[in-house]
């Protein structure tokens, strides 16, 4: 039986920045950026439907003078991201 | 990274695996090239105080090692000022770790060491100085072997793992039998300067610099270049 997959994870690049986030304590948005080949625009926008959902957390803070956006995840987006692969194995064991 | 409307099971797979994969990836980069340059400026150091010290015959010029994880800092923030800060993940943040531990405890032995010397060779006499004396070197290649041993291990590196445990306790047994200073000794033709020169600076100096080149710049470059 297929298993729901939750819509917020669901689309290439929120699933990219929460598979990067995951191993990492924390990430700057320049360097999620560079790793998801994304825009900025774009990127902006997927963080802030990630963080409304409460499944990262989203810290503008300063680097010197430079403005900095740290990005980490929060335990309900490490849960979400646990249902989401328990979810996709459904998929792929009936499949297989 | 394009949004797709429809996205396969077999594609989400894909996308966490190339994405962790990837982070793994820009991890071991940004460690490997940290390791690079704190085994370049290491070699550096050891090379500029064996000189000063062949030339000058003052074996105060060791205290310049004191000033190394300063110098480290700051050219690694230095090649690093244009590059998006890599975050840390378990075997970097691993890694460096263990050479901060290693670095305090050098770092505050050595000192400790040259005030116990500098005190008792104003205090004691020559005989009792020479019978108390503590010899630095020997602990701290000891010290540099454990900690390449461990990365050996946190990298999954064999040979690094071998090259620690042959270089730190053969490096310890070498500086324990006073090696260096006997075959110094034989080569016999030497002036007075001269043989203490290439005696406390620059075959030390080699000695730390190989050790550098093995233990950091060496895994640097592979991380690196991964």
């Amino acid at each position: 039986m297929f298993q729901p997959l939750d819509p917020l994870l669901h689309s290439e690049l929120r699933l990219a920045i929460v598979s990067l986030l995951i191993s990492v304590e924390e990430a700057e948005f320049p360097y999620i950026k560079e790793q998801t080949g994304a825009t900025a625009g774009n990127l902006s926008v997927q963080l802030d439907k990630l963080s409304t959902a409460g499944y990262i957390d989203v810290e503008k803070t300063f680097k010197g003078k430079k403005p900095c956006t740290l990005c980490r995840m929060t335990d309900k987006g490490r849960e979400a991201f646990e249902a989401y692969v328990e979810a996709l194995k459904s998929y792929l064991v009936v499949k297989n | 990274m394009e949004e797709k409307k429809h996205l396969t099971a077999e594609r989400s797979l894909e996308i966490i695996t190339e994405q962790i994969e990837q982070s793994r990836k820009a991890v071991a980069k940004d460690t490997g090239l940290s390791l690079y340059i704190a085994g370049l400026c290491t070699m550096g150091m050891a090379i500029l105080i064996g000189i000063c010290i062949f030339f000058t015959v003052n074996t105060t010029y060791y205290l310049l090692y004191v000033s190394l994880p300063l110098v480290i800092y700051g050219v690694d923030r230095y090649v690093k000022r244009n590059i998006p800060k890599v975050p840390e993940n378990f075997v970097g943040t691993m890694v460096n770790r263990t050479w901060l531990t290693f670095g305090i405890f050098t770092v505050s032995f050595f000192v400790f060491a040259n005030l116990y010397h500098f005190l008792m060779s104003h205090t004691e006499s020559p005989e009792i100085y020479s019978r108390l004396m503590i010899h630095p070197f020997r602990i701290i290649l000891l010290l540099m072997g454990m900690a390449i041993t461990i990365n050996g291990y946190t990298l999954k590196s064999r040979w690094m793992v071998a090259c620690g445990i042959i270089g730190g306790i053969g490096g310890f047994i070498w500086e324990s039998f006073y090696v260096t200073q006997t075959l110094v000794g034989w080569l016999g033709s030497y002036t007075n300067s001269n043989y203490c020169g290439i005696t406390f600076g620059i075959i030390p100096g080699i000695i730390v610099a190989i050790f550098a080149f093995i233990g950091l710049t060496l895994p640097g470059m592979m991380l690196k270049n991964k």
